[in-house]
């Protein structure tokens, strides 16, 4: 991870273009006067192989992000790039062809990702109906998917009959049919039961481990976060931490703001007053400040990667505005 | 689409009730579309057919007549008018197909040898299979003859017999075989087109009277082959005739403009008539009549065709709707796999569009189908349905409209963001343009004002715009109805958030925030606007229908007879009904002007029997019949056994020599006035022989010499008739006198005003003393007091609106003064211009014969036809046709707007019914959606019976709401626009017709589809909720 990343990428892999970069990237909802900043300048950079999850509370504008990496919401502000290639200057049709080359969608409800009507053998034929294969290359590719994802004998089942885990199974395939580089997944494991959620994951595994695809996938669930290995928090419109081998880190993001955890925030609800403060031996300290007393509760950031231009703010910045 | 038509297929059938509910309104309006063209054609062949079938055979006939040398007409007519015909018609074989072979007669006057008889001589083609042989055979041969059995009785004539003639060439004729003339029911057929009594002269049909003095009538023809023409030498002249009848079950409508054409140009064929052949035909009035029935056929239909075409392109826009919201989801993946937008058209239109597909021939095929279930009952039997390449071209235009309609219902969920479609963000229902309102009203404006403006319509194109202004109406109060009913349900938030309980608080934020039920506001209120308009249209139509009809022939039925000679029809009909409740005799005049058609009636039995409807006459009909009899003196009848009458004469001073006493003699049965001169005027007995009676005496007139005026008295005594060999007493004849007798002129002419006189008893009641004055010219007359002076009369209001007296024709075609007892809105027999008289003192006021001038008619009572056409055939009544108003109003029913209103409302029907099948079938699929709501609400503990209330109640406002707008919108479209709306051809005499809606009809119609939407709402909300349950909600959210 690069930039404002919080890892880096995986160790004998040369730094290559990125499968995901997002700098300063906002996105504002509705209609002048009743405006929703969903994302507030996420800067975000994802190597290609890697698994990512997008953790966060709800509304924090994980769901959002996925779509800009799917192309399918224009930003208010900031840069997109998936692969190298940057969104915001693609017509229509070239952000159908790129998703079409680059990108898999993995949807939360595992019906909404297939046509009940089809056969699972006919979701994945209509997936790859957009491209240039030939009819015989699209069945045996399809062949292949479903064998990998356990539901050869169901190929010629309607989608609609199949149960809940082998929706998603069929929807994951359906996502990798076109071979893409990026896979992402909005809650893949939402609404299945632990034992269809632990094949789900384990296909994803699969999927980027044999075929290099990069995986994000948005989730709640602790066990996709862990087999990811990679966690970003996206809180109230940022990326407020970022996690790699089972620790938790914030992230200072480029206006020098950082979105505490939510046990932090115990400590140091909104509207506190805290002081931060170089560590002896390095690190800094955050520590609630009482102005009544010379007491000074603290919070140890130490050993996260935290700039010390943060805090009090630069020109600019609001300052003068409570 | 890659997915192929199975995968189409299944989801077809896995959204089942969508897909029914696309197809079969694509169906129906590919089937509206196709119905217009194909019954268009229909209703035109069937009102041609109608048209030409009507009037009487030799009406539908062209006609080419030569005099001249019989020996030439016989070969030189029939074959080069024939073929000048053909070739105007574009070929023998349209000739044949058209028209029957050529009928052809040859006629000439010849003499007998002996007593110089003139006997018409005739070929008729075809005769022998035609005239009813009773005695030896069909002449085959030159100077062979067929005689009628009264000449053969006349003539004391057999076969084998020959006949002397004048003519050398013809002499001697024999006789092969005897024949009987052919009844005059079987004159009007199409064989016998020529002037029955030119070859029947001795038949009674062609003998006008047996009234005393008359010329004996002349014999009946003698029918030989062609051939004895052909050999007779250039003096012999006569006259030909040929006929080519037009078939009227072989006329289509496509073959009119040419048969007027080539009619026309016959009639003009300068080479006939270069060949002295005179042509005639009322073919091209027929045609142009027909046309004109066309025209007012033609506008109504495609008026009802496009709005229905429009209403079922709405209720496929209303259903497509659904469909392509359920789709939205499936389309949003194909966008999301990469689908172009060309593509993922292709992908969300690719359901319907084959549907489309199917509907497109079975729509036809349906359209064609129900127009041929529709045409049997309704067109002239016989009449062709064909599938002409216009009406497949309407369904195809249909259908391509109907992807038009699909196309504008798909394109939100065609072109929604994916993002949009996942967030699950609906519209407001309220968010919606006036625009459209605004164009509705002002063109339901704009088409009322065109109405009101134009008045009633005097050209079907003009007409028939009123057929637009329902349909305007109807959508401009939908649109506008569709805001107020979420706005009402808005206002009703607060009152249902602080009680109302739960079912009325669900049910008026789902009415108030769904989209759906705008539209199915729309739909309904329009489908139902014009459902009702149709059935009032269709209701008043039949009902006024029935009114012209029955006014039209005047009773249930209508026989045109003959009374058998010398015999009185009044009294046969008293004879055979002596109720006087189910027939009645009418006698008409039928030479009249325009402005007025006496009817002479018996007027009690035609209050009985004639069809007085509510709204022709404020006073009871049998009212009426008491002021049209006053009583009069009584006839002086003279017995049939009269054969001599005589009066004694005296104390005549005054009068100049040569001055003639005459007595006016009238027959019972025929009524008119007979002169019988007795001799030079002078005292004594004046004695005068009779025959033909029973008879009246009905004046007595004195002619002094021309030029003079004619003045004088006398006494007339003693009046008696010869009977038995003696003579009696003419019993009260002299009864009253200053009371039954009147003086004034001989002449009912207005010129002879000046005969002046007086009247009075004498001797105690056995005398008239009788003192006359008139200028020359005008004989003075003594009239029997037995026909009241004007003839009380019930006249129709077309004629006059004032009571005063008027004159108008009597029987006999002279002048007759009536005094109107009542003024009626319309009379049985002649809605607008009947005057309607005692037939009894119509008969004694004519002043001469009526014979030949009356059609006399005898009507009869609902149910009584058979009995009294059997009766009056036993009675040697002849009956030449038979009308009934059953016939007539199946007339009338084929006339091009009756044939409009009947389709209008077979399609409009089936359009409402399809609109509120849509509107259920909407909201169910709305219920169904909302099903995961339901579990959820039934998680949280609301009862199951409230969310049943609450569908319920959510769908009885929507249905109900929109079905009520649409009917008060329909009714007051009917109430607005039914009277300039035409229900006849033009021309067509008609009472006063009623346009107010007949509630039972409309109200019931009405109600049972109301019933039947509300049992279907109740049935989808039961299912909806049945099928909502808690665990539901571990399932994907459709």
């Amino acid at each position: 991870m690069s930039g404002t990343g919080a890892g880096t990428a995986p160790s004998g892999r040369a730094p290559a273009v990125p499968a995901v970069r997002c700098e300063n990237l906002v996105h504002v909802f509705g209609t002048p006067g009743n405006e929703v900043a969903a994302l507030r300048g996420v800067d975000l950079v994802i190597d290609s192989g890697e698994m990512v999850a997008l953790l966060g509370p709800s509304g924090a504008g994980k769901t959002t992000l996925l779509w800009h990496l799917a192309g399918l919401l224009a930003p208010t502000a900031g840069v997109v790039e998936i692969n190298g290639l940057p969104l915001s200057g693609l017509s229509g049709r070239a952000l159908t062809s790129m998703r079409l080359r680059e990108v898999g969608l993995l949807l939360q409800n595992p019906a909404s990702n297939l046509l009940p009507s089809r056969t699972a053998l006919g979701n994945l034929l209509f997936a790859q109906s957009p491209t240039r294969r030939t009819r015989a290359m699209k069945r045996r590719r399809a062949s292949d998917l479903l064998d990998r994802v356990g539901l050869a004998e169901a190929a010629r089942r309607p989608a609609g009959l199949l149960s809940g885990g082998e929706q998603q199974r069929l929807a994951l395939a359906v996502a990798l049919a076109n071979g893409p580089r990026l896979l992402l997944a909005d809650e893949p494991t939402s609404q299945l039961d632990p034992a269809s959620a632990a094949d789900v994951i384990e296909l994803i595994q699969a999927a980027n481990a044999s075929l290099g695809t990069t995986i994000v996938a948005v989730t709640h669930d602790p066990e996709v976060a862990v087999a990811l290995g990679r966690t970003i928090t996206i809180r109230d419109g940022r990326v407020g931490g970022a996690g790699h081998g089972g620790r938790e880190f914030v992230v200072i993001s480029k206006d020098g703001t950082l979105t505490l955890p939510a046990d932090v925030l115990d400590e140091l609800p909104p509207g506190s007053l805290a002081e931060a403060t170089r560590a002896e031996g390095g690190g800094i300290l955050l520590r609630r400040a009482d102005l009544s007393s010379t007491d000074l509760s603290s919070t140890d950031l130490s050993g996260t990667d935290l700039s010390d231009s943060g805090g009090l703010g630069p020109g600019g910045a609001g300052k003068e505005h409570p | 689409m890659r997915g192929g038509i199975g995968g189409i297929w299944r989801a077809l059938r896995q959204r089942a009730g969508v897909s029914i509910g696309i197809a079969v309104v694509a169906v129906v309006a590919a089937a509206a579309a196709t119905t217009g063209p194909v019954y268009d054609t229909a209703a035109r062949t069937s009102i041609l057919r109608d048209a030409l079938a009507t009037p009487t055979v030799l009406d539908r006939s062209v006609e080419a007549t030569s005099t001249g040398s019989v020996n030439n007409l016989v070969n030189n007519l029939t074959g080069p008018a024939s073929s000048v015909l053909a070739d105007h018609l574009g070929g023998p074989a349209q000739l044949s197909r058209l028209f029957q072979p050529p009928l052809q007669d040859v006629i000439a006057q010849v003499l007998t040898g002996q007593r110089g008889l003139q006997v018409p001589i005739t070929w008729h083609s075809g005769q022998c299979a035609h005239l009813r042989i009773t005695a030896g055979t069909c002449p085959a041969s030159t100077r062979q003859v067929m005689i009628s059995a009264s000449f053969a009785a006349q003539q004391h004539l057999k076969p084998g017999d020959t006949i002397t003639m004048r003519q050398a060439a013809l002499s001697p004729l024999t006789v092969t075989g005897v024949y009987v003339p052919p009844p005059l029911a079987e004159l009007n057929s199409a064989y016998w087109l020529a002037d029955p009594c030119d070859h029947f002269a001795h038949e009674s049909y062609c003998i006008a009277s047996v009234n005393v003095n008359l010329p004996a009538p002349g014999p009946d023809a003698l029918f030989t082959p062609a051939a004895t023409f052909a050999a007779l030498p250039p003096s012999v002249q006569g006259q030909a005739a040929a006929w080519w009848v037009l078939k009227p079950q072989g006329v289509q409508a496509r073959d009119l403009a040419t048969l007027t054409a080539a009619t026309q140009a016959f009639l003009t064929d300068s080479s006939l008539a270069g060949a002295n052949v005179a042509t005639s035909s009322t073919i091209p009035q027929l045609a142009a009549r027909a046309q004109g029935d066309w025209s007012a056929l033609d506008v109504p239909v495609l008026l009802v065709t496009i709005q229905l075409l429009l209403l079922a392109w709405l209720l496929l826009f209303l259903i497509a709707t659904d469909a392509a919201e359920a789709r939205a989801a499936e389309v949003a993946l194909a966008r999301l796999r990469g689908y172009g937008r060309t593509r993922t058209v292709a992908f969300g239109l690719s359901e319907p569009a084959l549907l489309l597909l199917f509907a497109f021939p079975a729509g036809a095929l349906a359209g064609w189908a129900g127009t041929w279930a529709l045409s049997r009952i309704l067109l002239r039997p016989g009449t062709p349905v064909a599938l002409p390449w216009l009406a497949i071209a309407a369904a195809a235009a249909a259908t391509l409209g109907g992807f038009i309609a699909i196309g504008a219902a798909s394109r939100r969920a065609l072109t929604r963001p994916v993002t949009e479609q996942w967030k699950r963000t609906s519209r407001d229902a309220s968010r919606r343009g006036w625009v459209l309102d605004a164009v509705l009203l002002t063109g339901a404006a704009a088409g009322l004002a065109e109405l009101f403006t134009s008045g009633y319509a005097t050209g079907a194109r003009s007409g028939s715009l009123g057929l637009l202004v329902p349909g305007l109406l109807g959508l401009a109060a939908a649109v506008v109805a569709s805001r107020l009913l979420p706005l009402g349900c808005r206002l009703a938030f607060g009152a249902t958030r602080r009680g109302g309980g739960t079912a009325l608080f669900l049910a008026t934020r789902h009415i108030a925030r769904r989209p759906g039920g705008t539209r199915t506001t729309i739909v309904l209120a329009a489908a139902f606007a014009l459902a009702t308009f149709a059935v009032s249209s269709y209701a008043v139509g039949q009902r006024n229908i029935g009114r012209v009809a029955a006014a039209q022939v005047g009773a249930d039925a209508a026989l045109t007879v003959q009374a058998p000679p010398g015999q009185d029809l009044g009294a046969i009909v008293d004879r055979i009904d002596p109720g006087g409740t189910q027939a009645v005799v009418v006698d008409q005049y039928p030479g009249a002007s325009n402005q007025a058609l006496l009817l002479a009636v018996q007027p009690r039995r035609y209050a009985s029997v004639a069809s007085w409807l509510p709204g022709f006459v404020a006073a009871p009909p049998r009212a009426l019949a008491a002021a049209l009899s006053p009583p009069t003196a009584a006839p002086v009848q003279v017995p049939a056994t009269a054969t001599g009458l005589r009066v004694k004469v005296s104390a005549l001073t005054g009068v100049k020599p040569g001055t003639v006493l005459t007595f006016w003699i009238s027959q019972t049965a025929s009524g008119g006035q007979t002169p019988v001169a007795v001799s030079s005027l002078r005292d004594g007995w004046m004695t005068v022989p009779m025959s033909g009676c029973p008879c009246q005496v009905t004046m007595m007139t004195i002619d002094g010499p021309p030029a003079e005026p004619t003045n004088g008295r006398l006494t007339l005594s003693d009046p008696q008739v010869r009977a038995g060999g003696s003579w009696v007493p003419l019993a009260g004849a002299l009864a009253s006198p200053a009371l039954s007798w009147l003086t004034g002129p001989e002449s009912p002419d207005p010129t002879c005003a000046g005969p002046s006189g007086q009247v009075t008893g004498g001797n105690g009641g056995q005398s008239i003393d009788w003192k006359f004055s008139a200028p020359s010219g005008c004989g003075p007359a003594l009239k029997r007091n037995d026909v009241p002076s004007p003839m009380p009369a019930v006249v129709c209001a077309g004629v006059t609106r004032s009571m005063d007296p008027l004159t108008t024709v009597g029987l006999d075609g002279h002048g007759l003064s009536v005094k109107p007892v009542a003024l009626a809105a319309a009379v049985p027999g002649s809605p607008t211009r009947g005057i309607v008289v005692d037939r009894t003192f119509a008969l004694r006021a004519a002043y001469l014969t009526t014979a030949g001038l009356v059609t006399e008619q005898v009507w009869t009572a609902p149910g009584a036809l058979p009995r009294i056409r059997s009766q009056l055939a036993a009675a040697h009544v002849a009956i030449t046709s038979v009308a009934t108003t059953a016939d007539a109003r199946a007339a009338l029913q084929r006339q091009g707007p009756a044939l409009a209103s009947v389709l209008f409302l077979a399609i409009a029907g089936a359009a409402a019914l399809l609109a509120a099948g849509a509107a259920v079938l909407g909201l169910y699929q709305a219920g169904r959606r909302r099903r995961h709501e339901y579990a959820a609400l039934l998680a949280g503990r609301v009862a199951r019976r409230s969310l049943r209330a609450s569908l319920l109640i959510e769908q009885v406002v929507v249905l109900g709401f929109g079905a009520l707008t649409g009917i008060a919108a329909g009714l007051a479209a009917a109430a607005l626009v039914l009277r300039y709306v035409p229900e006849f051809s033009s021309g067509v005499p008609a009472p006063p017709l009623l346009y107010a809606p007949p509630p039972g009809p409309v109200g019931g119609a009405l109600l049972a589809v109301l019933l039947a939407i509300s049992a279907a709402a109740t049935l989808a909300a039961l299912a909806v909720v049945r099928a909502a349950r808690p665990e539901l909600l571990r399932q994907a959210q459709p």
